[in-house]
């Protein structure tokens, strides 16, 4: 008995210890593999400079809204635009406490995009984002544990980008990308139903507690040091707007935000436009970043000096 | 509690502590113990489904001492029959209520006159359908007087409640896993260590293979519709092993388990993918229930011992309430008539029991008659794995269909990735080793025996690495659904 046991917890240790240099080789870089999904130089510039004015939180509706030199000369503030599509309120709210635990200065200004299915667990996910802040900052671990399974994949797949990462670099990629070259004055794209029901089939995004709670944390931080909370809901086409049932119990969680500023630029929103129903590229995601950004610093000074 | 789960992974140390280091004194000690860690590993998915297992437990244990005290046929007949009833009326309602509602209205709007299938909002209790044959079986062996009835409550409880095959088997006989109650356990190191291995194998079967091929499955399954004959074949090939993987690496693990406490559960697969024949993959596959069944229902309706249409009926019989056993869906009825089927010519031509020896024994590779066996078994048997995955009849004759169709010669156009061709190379590495083990208990149990310690340690090392960083994503046990 005695010898099972040692051997079996010899076997187990050397496992651990392996695991745990393992870690030690791809975590502490702050290293976010080149992708389209998002602009990992922007999220390396933030860990690296660590003093910047404005931290750009969200998921893909961040990323297509939003041009950073006119965000950085509109509102006279270094920004960084930390989204990543499919990005959870989870993820961005590790990723604040990461930038907040290691920043020299703290900074001014949080811009949120938060929509109709930001608590939503299925549209929105504890992706691979996610799994790099977790290797990176072992301050998050504690925190880990409450993404518990959801957390593994993108850890696991971490590592695996990671290490590939560093036997055969990944040139640049990022979401620039996924901008379209298309006109500003005419709709190009039809409403699916079939694809909009896939993930929402009651038509229902509902609000998830955990998220409620990821989301409440950072409205708390923010509060905490001072720091000003700008939250917006980007453009959407009129029909995906109109099939969200439960639009108006989530819009009133961002409303009701304390302290904060909201924008809503969706169908009945105090910001709502039908001309931007025509920079959509799909149902929810708008292509025209630059003539947005424009609008969207403009109302938000406006938003200020009203408050 | 799930087997591949965090849960369970704090849950087995702490009872296996307990269990060789607090009560090992006491036997009676130690089977409470088993009882209670077998409730809590229940109890972890519903505590309220408990009370089934205990309420089965109650009437059989006390069937069993009724039995034992009378001689009257007619009593003894009538408490089998409280035992039959009991365990079969649980497994009836939970399982198959529904079904027969609506199968039953079915059948009035066939004959022209609809009715309304009253539908219950029922759960299946996990397990239901592996304790209640377990439990059963006690009952018929006692009255069959094959087993003497045990006297020893806790003792039955935690032989029909033991948590490593509890909810997904193997389905033990009393006269093979209630004796092991009744003797003291002594710690064995090699058993133990072989015990862990298995379950590192279990764990390899079900998250490498099993969980990598589910995810191709489904998006196949899912969307037959729209795909060529390839992608279908391909849909039928990966379920093949997913469910092998699933369900044998659930009774490696069972297995394993076991051993780790001193118990040995019975063999459950024996490499059924290398059959050569349906006969021989019967003889290899869910080898617990096989038995059971043959056991209990083939043989008391006569087994072949009859003419040719008692042979006919009596093996289709069994084929189709193996099928039943496994679903309420007509598709599961069908995938047992396809066996029936698939296996009658070789029981009629007197040929069914023509490949029990080792396949290719004494070789590498097998013959080439050997070969082509192997092949036309495996193709048999995916071809009725369509019915026991599709949604419905329909569904299964229009992908079957799709197999059989021209589109079959294209490239497949599922969305092949990456995934894809890890599920197939993960695929072929485990038929590899399992070729290579085909002659022990499970593939890896004498795997680098001759090979220096560090190099078979780090091939231990290996298979956990891709268990982490390989596996699919976590999916549940298939037949926990049974």
């Amino acid at each position: 008995m005695k010898k099972f046991i040692t051997k079996t917890i010899g076997f187990l240790a050397i496992f651990v210890a392996c695991a745990f240099a393992l870690l030690l080789f791809v975590g502490s870089t702050h290293k976010f593999v080149p992708h389209t999904k998002y602009y990992s130089q922007e999220f390396e510039t933030a860990f690296k400079e660590k003093n910047l004015e404005l931290l750009a939180f969200g998921n893909s509706k961040l990323l297509a809204s939003i041009d950073k030199e006119i965000l950085k000369d509109q509102l006279n503030l270094e920004p960084v635009i930390l989204g990543c599509i499919f990005t959870n309120i989870s993820v961005t709210r590790l990723l604040f406490e990461s930038y907040m635990n290691d920043c020299q200065a703290k900074p001014k200004a949080v811009l949120m995009e938060v929509s109709w299915f930001t608590f939503n667990p299925v549209r929105t996910q504890f992706n691979d984002i996610g799994g790099t802040l977790i290797l990176n900052d072992y301050s998050l671990w504690p925190e880990a544990i409450h993404y518990y399974p959801q957390n593994m994949e993108p850890i696991k797949r971490s590592i695996i980008k990671q290490l590939y990462q560093k036997i055969k670099p990944i040139g640049a990629k990022d979401y620039s990308s996924e901008f379209k070259d298309m006109s500003p004055l005419e709709k190009t794209f039809e409403f699916d139903m079939e694809e909009f029901e896939k993930v929402f089939p009651d038509h229902i995004a509902d609000v998830d507690d955990q998220l409620l709670a990821d989301y409440n944390k950072i409205v708390k931080m923010c509060q905490d040091n001072n720091i000003e909370l700008i939250l917006y809901t980007a453009p959407e086409d009129g029909e995906y707007t109109a099939n969200q049932i439960d639009r108006e119990r989530i819009k009133d969680i961002f409303k009701n935000t304390p302290n904060a500023i909201y924008l809503d630029y969706t169908e009945g929103g105090e910001f709502y436009k039908k001309e931007y129903e025509l920079w959509m590229k799909d149902s929810h995601h708008i292509n025209e970043n630059s003539m947005f950004t424009k609008i969207l610093t403009k109302d938000i000074q406006t938003k200020r000096a009203n408050k | 509690m799930l087997f591949n789960s965090i849960d369970f992974a704090i849950f087995l140390p702490i009872v296996f502590i307990l269990y060789w280091f607090v009560t090992q004194k006491n036997i009676k000690v130690q089977n409470l113990l088993l009882l209670v860690a077998s409730y809590v590993f229940y109890g972890w998915w519903d505590w309220k489904f408990l009370s089934l297992i205990v309420f089965s437990s109650f009437v059989d244990y006390y069937v069993g001492i009724g039995l034992s005290k009378y001689d009257n046929q007619k009593k003894r007949k009538l408490l089998l029959l409280t035992s039959i009833l009991v365990n079969l009326g649980f497994l009836g309602f939970f399982k198959y209520y529904n079904f027969f509602a609506e199968s039953f209205a079915d059948a009035f709007t066939l004959l022209g006159s609809p009715i309304e299938a009253s539908r219950l909002n029922i759960i299946l209790p996990v397990g239901i359908s592996f304790y209640t044959f377990q439990t059963l079986s006690y009952s018929i062996d006692v009255y069959k007087r094959k087993l003497e009835p045990t006297k020893n409550m806790v003792a039955f409880f935690a032989f029909v409640s033991f948590f490593p095959q509890l909810v997904a088997g193997p389905i033990e006989r009393a006269s093979n896993l209630l004796p092991q109650f009744y003797k003291k356990r002594d710690f064995n190191y090699t058993k133990a260590v072989d015990g862990l291995r298995q379950i590192l194998w279990g764990l390899f079967k079900k998250i490498v293979i099993a969980d990598n091929c589910a995810e191709q499955v489904n998006l196949i399954f899912d969307n037959s519709a729209d795909l060529n004959g390839s992608s279908l074949l391909l849909g039928a090939f990966f379920f093949a092993f997913q469910i092998y993987g699933d369900f044998s690496g659930y009774s490696d693990i069972a297995i394993g388990t076991s051993r780790l406490f001193g118990f040995n559960l019975m063999k459950n697969f024996a490499f059924p993918y290398f059959s050569r024949d349906i006969a021989e993959f019967w003889r290899r596959w869910h080898i617990s229930l096989s038995t059971w069944f043959r056991d209990y229902l083939y043989i008391p309706l006569g087994g072949s011992r009859g003419g040719t249409w008692m042979k006919v009926r009596n093996t289709f019989i069994i084929f189709i309430v193996s099928g039943f056993w496994h679903g309420a869906n007509w598709t599961f009825i069908v995938w047992g008539a396809l066996n029936a089927i698939y296996f009658l010519p070789l029981l009629l031509l007197k040929r069914n029991r023509q490949n029990i020896g080792d396949i290719a024994e004494g070789r590498l590779f097998p013959k080439f008659r050997e070969f082509l066996g192997m092949v036309t078994t495996f193709g048999l048997t995916l071809l009725a794995w369509v019915f026991f995955r599709a949604e419905n009849i329909g569904h299964a004759l229009s992908y079957l269909s799709g197999i059989f169709s021209t589109s079959f010669f294209e490239f497949p156009d599922f969305g092949v990735s990456m995934k894809t061709y890890l599920a197939i190379l993960l695929t072929a590495l485990f038929v590899f080793v399992e070729w290579l083990g085909r002659r022990d208990e499970y593939a890896i149990a004498s795997l680098g025996f001759r090979w220096k310690r560090p190099v078979r340690l780090a091939m231990y090392y290996c298979m956990i690495l891709i268990i982490v960083f390989l596996g699919g994503s976590g999916q549940q046990f298939i037949y926990f659904q049974f």
